[in-house]
């Protein structure tokens, strides 16, 4: 599994690039959208690392992508009070159902536009969760 | 041969490290800036952050690595560790810098000569944030550091005189949710509710609060039965509490996409209330202690709060502790400080002067020391431009009393205690009140209290 800092390093690279490609052309965007999905997965899997560093679970989540991580993992960090804390606007409902990561052998898609939108808002809630995270707890794993 | 024993080093303590944080700050605040920002975690550990986005704190990441070690021998357990990355926060290594640099909970420590801390809590911050908009109906908490002191009675003689005597339209709401008790006072045997206010908050949480009846979360009190003031009750849970502690224990956190703490909950729900039923009078029962409810309900709520002590050593080091946590957010205290008025209650039948000049003098004290203003540090504060243009306008207002100003906060307002308190029960037995009983006890806080609702 990779490392807590190696995951928040990606995340926030994830999220810059598809930022990148989300402002600069019309045709970025379904490309934005698919770092979006790894910017979120990165950042989620880093959340259930600080989970995983107190509670001593494994946490082990390789080889699942943020359409299914989302269900599966956030129900679970919110039951641990510090990230109950830093989750409250993180939504309950999946913003990332829409999302595979086979989407990347697609042709062009139209009407990209609120996707993008969506997926974004969501992994800049995570990435902020990431933040809080951090803060309240200063004993992050490395 | 000679053994060599070090004594072992005392651990350096929770309020010793934030202590040293602050003069290690100060120390160094060439290369911090002249307004340090620690934040302290939940468990007390202490980091420095720096935004090191901005020109000149680039050159300044050389010193870190030496910072950090000396930071972490000064600050022993309460240092998140000794390396660079363990003890400072950096601006380019976050999402969102700004959510640490303008986090709206940062303040300057009192006496830290610029330095600032945010504190990092899983509860109890909710108090020290800006107060909700100014409600159109007026509001009055009843509070008391200690139980036990007649502050739910007082609240109930008071809702009765209000709407008896004065016509208005009284909403009562406990807030003693770990503790309920005012509603059963008002609303004895089968007249409670369906539901309660907690039941409302966990409603609230999934997006269906305002889907409920207010019929079925409120009922009107027999306690007054005249026109056109009524008093109606929001119990804490209705007739049959459910599964209550389960409820209880969901609703001191945000809401995603609602309300952001407990605090914005309870205001919203409050509002709520107050809109379906268009009170012209709140009372809230807030509970004892110190606690989040009480202290968002002193602090953010608009309410003109009763804070209700007994003469006890133990009443006033509590109210100490009280007062001197909402002192450490000054800017705030200015907000509510006028809102804030003594009651002496259950003051004993005998030697009632000396014991209120006792109680008076020992929150004279407090108040002074953590409400009141020093007026040398306002004339000192007047901008010397405004000497040669001096006006009345340009002096700061003052907030102070002295210590036998009747109509000071710290001066209590009185509750006389008598033998048929122990028996007393505002909704039993109604016909054996002797009015002059009622008013002997309690006329001099109707009164008051009165006046200073009704004010507002």
């Amino acid at each position: 599994m990779s490392s807590y800092k190696g995951l928040k390093e990606a995340a926030l690279r994830h999220f810059k690039d598809a930022a990148h490609l989300d402002s600069g052309r019309p045709d970025g965007e379904q490309s934005a959208d698919h770092l979006l999905g790894f910017a979120a997965e990165c950042a989620l899997k880093a959340l259930v690392c600080l989970h995983a560093a107190k509670s001593g679970s494994s946490g082990t989540t390789a080889a699942i992508h943020i359409n299914e991580l989302w269900q599966q993992q956030l129900s679970l960090l919110r039951q641990a009070p510090s990230l109950s804390a830093v989750l409250q606007n993180v939504p309950f409902g999946n913003p990332f159902s829409d999302w595979h990561v086979n989407q990347r052998y697609n042709g062009n898609r139209p009407n990209m536009t609120e996707p993008v939108k969506k997926h974004r808002k969501a992994a800049e809630q995570l990435l902020r969760a990431l933040d809080a995270a951090e803060l309240l707890n200063r004993k992050a794993p490395q | 041969m000679t053994l060599i024993s070090s004594a072992p080093r005392e651990p350096v303590l929770f309020d010793a490290a934030l202590q040293r944080a602050i003069m290690f700050a100060q120390a160094h605040s060439k290369v911090l800036g002249k307004e340090p920002l620690l934040v302290r975690d939940i468990y007390g550990r202490i980091s420095i952050a720096i935004d090191d986005r901005e020109p000149a704190h680039k050159e300044i990441r050389v010193h870190l690595p030496v910072l950090a070690a000396k930071f972490h021998a000064q600050l022993g357990a309460y240092s998140p560790g000794e390396s660079e990355s363990d003890v400072f926060l950096l601006a380019s290594e976050r999402f969102c810098p700004e959510d640490l640099f303008k986090a709206p909970d940062i303040f300057s420590i009192p006496d830290g000569d610029g330095v600032r801390l945010l504190e990092q809590q899983l509860i109890g911050k909710d108090w020290q944030r800006e107060a909700f908009p100014k409600p159109t109906c007026k509001r009055a908490a009843f509070y008391g550091v200690k139980g036990g002191v007649g502050r739910s009675t007082a609240l109930a003689m008071l809702a009765k005189h209000l709407a008896e005597k004065h016509d208005q339209r009284v909403l009562v709401l406990d807030l003693d949710l770990e503790s309920p008790g005012i509603s059963s006072m008002l609303l004895p045997g089968s007249g409670t509710t369906y539901l309660g206010l907690v039941d409302y908050l966990v409603e609230q949480a999934v997006g269906q609060g305002d889907q409920l009846s207010v019929r079925r979360l409120s009922a009107q009190s027999p306690l007054f039965s005249g026109a056109p003031g009524w008093i109606k009750v929001v119990p804490a849970h209705g007739a049959d509490a459910g599964d209550y502690l389960s409820k209880l224990s969901r609703i001191y956190q945000g809401v995603p996409s609602g309300p952001s703490d407990f605090a914005a909950r309870l205001n919203q729900a409050i509002s709520w209330f107050e809109t379906q039923l268009q009170p012209d009078v709140v009372l809230l029962d807030s509970r004892a202690g110190l606690h989040d409810i009480a202290a968002v309900t002193i602090t953010r709520l608009h309410a003109q709060t009763f804070l209700f002590a007994g003469g006890t050593p133990q009443t006033l080091a509590a109210y100490k502790l009280l007062f001197a946590g909402l002192h450490r957010h000054p800017n705030r205290v200015r907000d509510y400080r006028a809102d804030l008025q003594l009651v002496a209650s259950l003051v004993p039948e005998t030697n009632r002067t000396p014991y209120l000049q006792k109680l008076k003098t020992g929150f004279y004290d407090l108040f002074a020391d953590n409400f009141y203003d020093d007026e040398s540090e306002l004339l000192q504060a007047e901008p010397s431009s405004s000497v040669t243009q001096f006006s009345s306008q340009s002096i700061p207002e003052s907030f102070n009393y002295s210590q036998d100003d009747p109509d000071a906060p710290h001066n209590p307002i009185p509750i006389n205690w008598y033998r048929w308190f122990l028996d007393f029960d505002p909704m039993g037995n109604r016909e054996a009140w002797q009015q002059s009983e009622i008013d002997a006890a309690f006329g001099t806080f109707l009164t008051s209290a009165t006046s200073l609702v009704l004010k507002q």
